[in-house]
C-alpha cells in the first residue's frame, strides 16, 4: 500500500525540487477521501505522479511504502451526505420477492450516513434483532455534487465504485407493529434497525 | 430561551456564530460573553474562553451542557444591565444585531438523526390508529432551509403537500434510553415543517421506504431558533399552527399527539442519539375532534407560515423549481 501524501510530497521534493513538498501534498490531495474526489483531475494526477514515485523508488527512506498489515482500513467514504440503497434491481431477486415485480423506475431506500463502518470492523448483533441479514451490493461512489442528471449523463458523476454490505433485519421479524382500532396490521415502513448504528461496512 | 444560529456581513463562509435573543436584538453570544469576561479582568483569555462555551454551532453548545448555560444565564443578564445598544466586546466589537443583519441559518446543520416521527400512508386509517410504536423517516440534512428561502416544487411531482411539526432537539446522548429519563434528554425544541412529494411518496410506500418523496431540495424547513430547556408543561402547551395564504390549515400542540415524548426517545434512542439529533412530530399525529389531521396541499405561489408564539415562525413561498413537469 501506498501512503499517498509522503510519496507525493516525496515526488515534489526529488522530482519537481518543490521546497514545501508536505504542504503541497496535504493541498493537492486533500485530507480525506472526499477532499480528494472534490480536487478531481488535479488530485487524480497527483496520485498517478506519488504512485509511479513509489513504484520507481521502492527504498525510498520516507516510508511511501507500507505492509497492509500495518493499515486499519477504515470506510473510504466514513460520513457520506446522502447513502441510498436501490432495491429490487435484480431480476432474480425480484422473482424471490412476494410480489414477482420489478419496478418501471429504481426505487431506493435511505440508509443513515452515520451508521457506515470499514472493512473490518465488527458488527454488533443489536438484542432487538431476531434475524439480521446482509445483502452484497455495489457501491457508487458520486464524484462531483450534481441535480437532474440525465441518463446520458451519468457516467460524468461517478468517482468510483466500493463494495458494500447492507445489513439489516429481516422483514416481518422486526417491522414495528401499528394496530388499528379492530384488527392488527403491519406498517409498511423498514424498521429503525436498518440505521442501527454500524449496519454498512 | 431562543437561540439563533448564522452567518454576519463580515462572516467568511463557514464562519457560523450562536445568537441569544433579548427583546428584538439578536446578541452575538461569544463575543458578548467575552466583553463581559474582559470586564472582570482577564483580558487576555477572554475571547478564548467566550468561544469555548458558546462555539460555532448549537450542537457544539449544547454538548457543553450545564457549564454553558450557565455563561448563557450570565450573558443574558448582563445584557439586560447594560442594555442591547450600549453592549460591545473587550475591544469595542459591537455585539447585538437586528435580525435584518443575520443570515439566519437552520438551526441544526448537520444532525447525524434527524427523524420525523410518522405513519405510513396504509395505516392512516379511517379512525385514529391505537398505534404501538412510532415509526418514522429520516430526513437528510441537505434538505434543511430555514425561513425566508422559497420551497421549491420538484419537477418530478404533481402533488406536494405540507405538515407542521415540533421537533425535539436531544442535548444529551444516550442508547436505549428508559421512558423514565427521556426528559433529561432533551435541550430544546423547534420548528419544521415536512415538506412531502405525496405522489411520489406514495408510491414509495409500496416499497416500505421513504427516499425522494421526502428528501428533495427544501423539503425541510427548520428553525427558526431552539427554543432552549422549556419546561415540561411549557412544551406540552405549544400551540403549533400552520397557515397557507394567511388561513390557518393546522393546529397543534404536542399534548394532543398519538405519542408521548418517552415514547419516541425511548423507542428512537435504540438508534442511539446525540446531542443536535432530533425527533420531530407532527400536526399529522395529533389527533383533533377525534381524528388525525391531514397534511396541507400546496400550489406553486403559496405563502407558507408555521408559527409558535415562544419559538418564532417559518416563512416560505412555494416557488416553481423550472423545467419540465413528468
Amino acid at each position: 500500500m501506498v501512503d499517498l501524501h509522503t510519496a507525493y510530497a516525496s515526488h515534489l521534493r526529488e522530482v519537481e525540487a518543490n521546497p514545501s513538498a508536505l504542504e503541497r501534498a496535504q493541498v493537492t490531495l486533500g485530507r480525506d477521501m472526499v477532499e480528494f474526489l472534490k480536487r478531481g483531475d488535479k488530485a487524480l494526477e497527483a496520485a498517478r505522479k506519488a504512485l509511479a514515485y513509489a513504484s520507481g523508488n521502492p527504498s525510498d527512506g520516507a516510508g511511501a511504502i507500507l505492509d497492509p498489515k500495518e493499515i486499519r482500513l477504515m470506510s473510504p467514504v466514513p460520513r457520506p451526505g446522502a447513502l441510498v440503497s436501490a432495491g429490487k434491481n435484480f431480476s432474480d431477486h425480484v422473482a424471490e420477492m412476494a410480489s414477482k415485480k420489478g419496478p418501471s423506475s429504481p426505487v431506493a431506500f435511505l440508509k443513515l450516513p452515520g451508521t457506515v463502518i470499514g472493512p473490518e470492523d465488527d458488527i454488533p448483533y443489536p438484542p432487538e434483532v431476531k434475524n439480521l441479514d446482509y445483502e452484497v451490493e455495489l457501491a457508487i461512489i458520486i464524484g462531483k455534487a450534481c441535480i437532474d442528471v440525465s441518463q446520458d449523463n451519468a457516467f460524468d458523476y461517478i468517482a468510483g465504485y466500493a463494495t458494500f454490505n447492507d445489513i439489516s433485519a429481516s422483514p416481518g421479524k422486526y417491522w414495528p407493529r401499528i394496530a388499528s382500532s379492530d384488527s392488527p396490521r403491519r406498517a409498511r415502513r423498514p424498521a429503525p434497525i436498518t440505521h442501527m448504528p454500524t449496519p454498512c461496512p | 430561551m431562543r437561540i439563533y444560529v448564522g452567518l454576519l456581513e463580515s462572516s467568511a463562509p463557514n464562519q457560523t456564530r450562536i445568537f441569544v435573543a433579548v427583546d428584538t436584538k439578536l446578541i452575538d453570544l461569544p463575543l458578548a460573553y467575552a466583553g463581559y469576561l474582559s470586564l472582570s479582568g482577564d483580558r487576555s483569555t477572554a475571547y478564548e474562553r467566550a468561544s469555548f462555551y458558546f462555539p460555532e454551532t448549537i450542537s457544539a453548545f449544547v454538548v457543553r451542557g450545564e457549564q454553558s448555560l450557565q455563561a448563557l444565564e450570565e450573558v443574558v443578564s448582563y445584557v439586560h444591565k447594560i442594555g442591547g445598544d450600549d453592549l460591545r466586546g473587550p475591544a469595542g466589537e459591537k455585539v447585538a444585531y437586528d435580525l435584518a443583519e443575520v443570515r439566519v441559518l437552520p438551526p441544526l446543520q448537520n444532525p447525524e438523526k434527524s427523524f420525523v416521527i410518522g405513519f405510513s400512508d396504509r395505516s392512516r386509517l379511517e379512525a385514529v390508529p391505537r398505534a404501538e410504536i412510532p415509526t418514522g423517516f429520516y430526513k437528510l440534512p441537505q434538505t434543511f432551509v430555514t425561513s425566508g428561502k422559497p420551497v421549491i416544487w420538484p419537477k418530478f411531482s404533481a402533488e406536494v403537500d405540507a405538515d407542521a411539526c415540533l421537533a425535539l432537539v436531544i442535548g444529551k446522548g444516550g442508547k436505549r434510553i428508559d421512558a423514565a429519563r427521556a426528559w433529561d434528554h432533551i435541550a430544546g425544541v423547534t420548528l419544521l415543517i415536512d415538506i412531502t412529494a405525496r405522489d411520489i411518496n406514495r408510491r414509495e410506500g409500496l416499497t416500505t421506504n421513504n427516499l425522494l418523496g421526502k428528501n428533495f431540495p427544501s423539503s425541510t424547513c427548520l428553525g427558526p431558533c431552539i427554543l432552549l430547556k422549556p419546561t415540561r408543561a411549557e412544551l406540552e402547551a405549544l400551540e403549533v399552527e400552520l397557515a397557507m395564504d394567511g388561513s390557518i390549515k393546522q393546529q397543534f400542540a404536542l399534548r394532543d399527539c398519538v405519542f408521548t415524548i418517552e415514547q419516541m426517545i425511548a423507542r428512537w434512542s435504540i438508534l442511539g442519539i446525540k446531542p443536535g439529533d432530533f425527533l420531530a412530530i407532527g400536526a399529522s399525529m395529533a389527533i383533533q375532534d377525534n381524528r388525525l389531521q391531514n397534511p396541507v396541499p400546496l400550489k406553486i405561489g403559496s405563502n407558507l407560515r408555521c408559527s409558535s408564539p415562544a419559538i418564532g415562525e417559518l416563512s416560505h413561498q412555494v416557488v416553481s423549481g423550472g423545467g419540465q413537469r413528468r
